[in-house]
């Protein structure tokens, strides 16, 4: 009788508790998902799917994912680039920050990337995971919380020392570091005269160009190949130093739209934009490969190439051009490391760089290297060359200007420059797998579906047999902390905007 | 005498455990569907919430563990007026449920929407009773 009463009385009890445990339960999934504290940690580590971080993705560029039994973990290689993963945001964060271990030996650069509203459909902002360019700087480094400073002679012993004293300094240079100040060339005086660039150049291409007191001034003088078939556009954009975009012009097609009509009759496409403020601008000519700018003409002192340089004088394109110059093209870079491409045999040469030599052997494959010095003097005997990296280039070294120094994309020509202060830091080793963490901030992130997307991008992958094995992605979400009083006014304000 | 004592003490410790664990079977199967379809609901609203932090399955294992429990050990019994509605209020519930998740689907079919949400309630009430009424003669 008395064990009937006992399990009577434990019955009730019970049936209480597990009543009020799904309450409970919900109670603390609702404060952990408003994250009081302000800080959030998602972890993937390829042992099993995770709610909060999605599978690495599209499939076709990964290896499936493996076991090391000794130690039951797991890992997965990037076998082509770039892979994409995406985490959930519960709230509105102020920054991410995203954490990687992975394997990797020989690529110069794998880099982070969190997709950002912006014109484009594909826009990431890319963050360096691990520059070994920049690890190889033998300047001397300190390394702080905010991140690294590389000094040509060691003056500041501390990075908050170097902060301090930044705001006076005009001799440093900024990579992956929020520097608020505009570039400008102090004794800049506009030219009295015309700069002509007398080398045919194929397809999109961008620069940068100085303006004070003067209008931007620009001529195209431009081609339609008619290679392949269907309209030729050109389009012509321009953005201030605030990437806020000023002008645009439409070019319409030659009106020889088949891949049987000859190359168009040279046309000549003007620019000119008057009232501008003194600054940097960058000029977008956005078109196909089957657009040739055969001159440009202006009255700028600065006109320096962005990324990439497509040089064409060349026999190749005689069927089309009889008036090509062929004589070889010399160019001043200070990209540190410099891809080559040539699609045709009648591109194949030997190209110098500096006291360097580089053998272009096979159409249709890319060549890397790293010049011992920057800047470079480029030598192409042939042109036909597409030239590409992270970085500047001019056609001569009169036209070059860096007026990304306080937001460089990657190491350049540090020439007036003692100090680099970059939010990079060397990856940590352990177990023979390398660590590091790339910081977001997360303002212009692209949140769809409460989501964000991440790319992760090994520029050089693609081209070359090698692969990147990764172990884990962790995912720390930052934000305000939250006070219950304010728990309660957002409680109000969901409840308001939803009902 | 005592041994004879003692064997029945324990006969009635395994009867009175055996009704505890049937009956909190009972409590855990109901709580658990009810607390997955709530969850499951709160989820689809605010994706997340739920599933960042909480395995919904292991709700629906909870279930099926319990349940298993429950058909193999319940001994029969008659369905009490009150026990008759709160099945109904499940059900009811249920019903309104699946309702609100159609038009949360099919929102973009604007009237249509609403017309299917309803059209959903209604069958989920009735096929929800159906099986109620069935087990019951059965029973």
């Amino acid at each position: 009788m008395e064990y009937k009463i006992f399990f009577s009385r434990l019955y009730k009890i019970t049936r209480v508790i597990i009543i009020i445990a799904p309450v409970l339960l919900l109670f603390w999934l609702v404060q952990k998902d408003l994250v009081k504290n302000g800080r959030l940690e998602f972890i993937y580590d390829f042992s099993e799917d995770s709610p909060t971080i999605t599978n690495l993705f599209p499939a076709n560029r990964l290896s499936q994912i493996n076991k090391i039994v000794k130690t039951n973990s797991y890992w997965q290689q990037l076998e082509k680039e770039p892979v994409y993963f995406e985490t959930r945001l519960p709230q509105t964060f102020a920054t991410a920050i995203v954490e990687v271990t992975y394997k990797n030996d020989t690529q110069p650069l794998i880099q982070l990337g969190l997709e950002t509203m912006g014109e484009n459909e594909w826009n990431y902002d890319f963050k360096p995971l691990e520059n070994q360019l920049l690890d190889n700087l033998d300047w001397y480094k300190i390394e702080g919380e905010q991140g690294s400073l590389w000094q040509r002679e060691k003056t500041f012993l501390a990075l908050d020392q170097f902060l301090d004293q930044a705001q006076n300094l005009n001799n440093f240079a900024a990579y992956d570091y929020p520097v608020n100040r505009k570039f400008i060339i102090p004794a800049y005086q506009p030219q009295d005269k015309e700069t002509v660039i007398n080398r045919s150049l194929r397809g999109e291409h961008s620069f940068y160009t100085y303006i004070k007191n003067e209008p931007l001034d620009f001529e195209f003088i431009v081609q339609d190949v008619n290679r392949s078939e269907g309209p030729d556009y050109l389009t012509i954009r321009i953005y201030n130093d605030q990437n806020i975009k000023i002008y645009e012009q439409e070019v319409e097609d030659d009106g020889l739209i088949s891949k049987h009509d000859p190359a168009s009759l040279p046309r000549n496409i003007k620019v000119k934009v008057a009232n501008l403020a003194e600054g940097t601008y960058k000029v977008i000519l956005d078109c196909e490969d089957e657009i040739f700018f055969r001159k440009i003409i202006t009255k700028q002192k600065y006109l320096t190439f962005i990324n990439k340089l497509y040089l064409v004088d060349n026999p190749e394109y005689s069927d089309g051009f009889v008036d090509l110059n062929y004589k070889p093209t010399v160019i001043y870079s200070t990209i540190p490391r410099l891809g080559f491409e040539t699609s045709h045999l009648q591109g194949i040469q030997d190209i110098g760089i500096n006291d360097e030599k580089i053998q272009i052997q096979e159409t249709h494959k890319y060549y890397y290297f790293t010049p011992a010095k920057i800047p470079s003097l480029i030598y192409l005997p042939k042109n036909d060359i597409k030239i590409s990296g992270r970085g500047l280039m001019a056609l001569s070294q009169e036209t070059y200007f860096n007026p990304e120094i306080y937001q460089l994309r990657d190491l350049t020509g540090f020439s007036d420059i003692n100090y680099l202060i970059s939010g990079y830091h060397t990856p940590e080793l352990g177990n023979g797998w390398k660590v590091n963490q790339v910081k977001f901030d997360l303002a212009k992130a692209k949140i769809t579906n409460r989501k964000l997307r991440f790319a992760i991008s090994v520029p050089e992958l693609n081209d070359q047999k090698d692969v990147i094995p990764l172990k884990q992605i962790k995912v720390i979400l930052i934000k305000d902390p939250l006070s219950w009083k304010e728990i309660f006014y957002k409680g109000i304000d969901y409840l308001k905007n939803n009902f | 005498m005592f041994i004879k004592s003692r064997e029945k003490r324990r006969e009635q410790f395994l009867d009175d455990l055996g009704w505890y664990i049937v009956n909190i079977s009972k409590v855990i199967f109901n709580v658990s569907f009810i607390t997955f379809v709530i969850y499951f609901i709160i989820e689809h609203f605010k994706v997340g919430l739920i599933s960042n932090y909480f395995d919904l399955n292991s709700l629906l294992i909870l279930a099926c563990l319990s349940g298993i429990i429950v058909i193999f050990f319940n001994e029969k019994e008659v369905y009490s007026t009150r026990k008759k509605q709160q099945s109904l209020l499940i059900i009811f519930i249920l019903a309104i449920s699946a309702g609100i998740l159609s038009y949360q689907y099919l929102q973009n079919l604007k009237f249509l929407s609403y017309l299917i949400a309803i059209l959903a309630s209604i069958l989920v009430f009735y096929s929800l009773i159906l099986f109620f009424n069935r087990t019951q003669s059965n029973d």
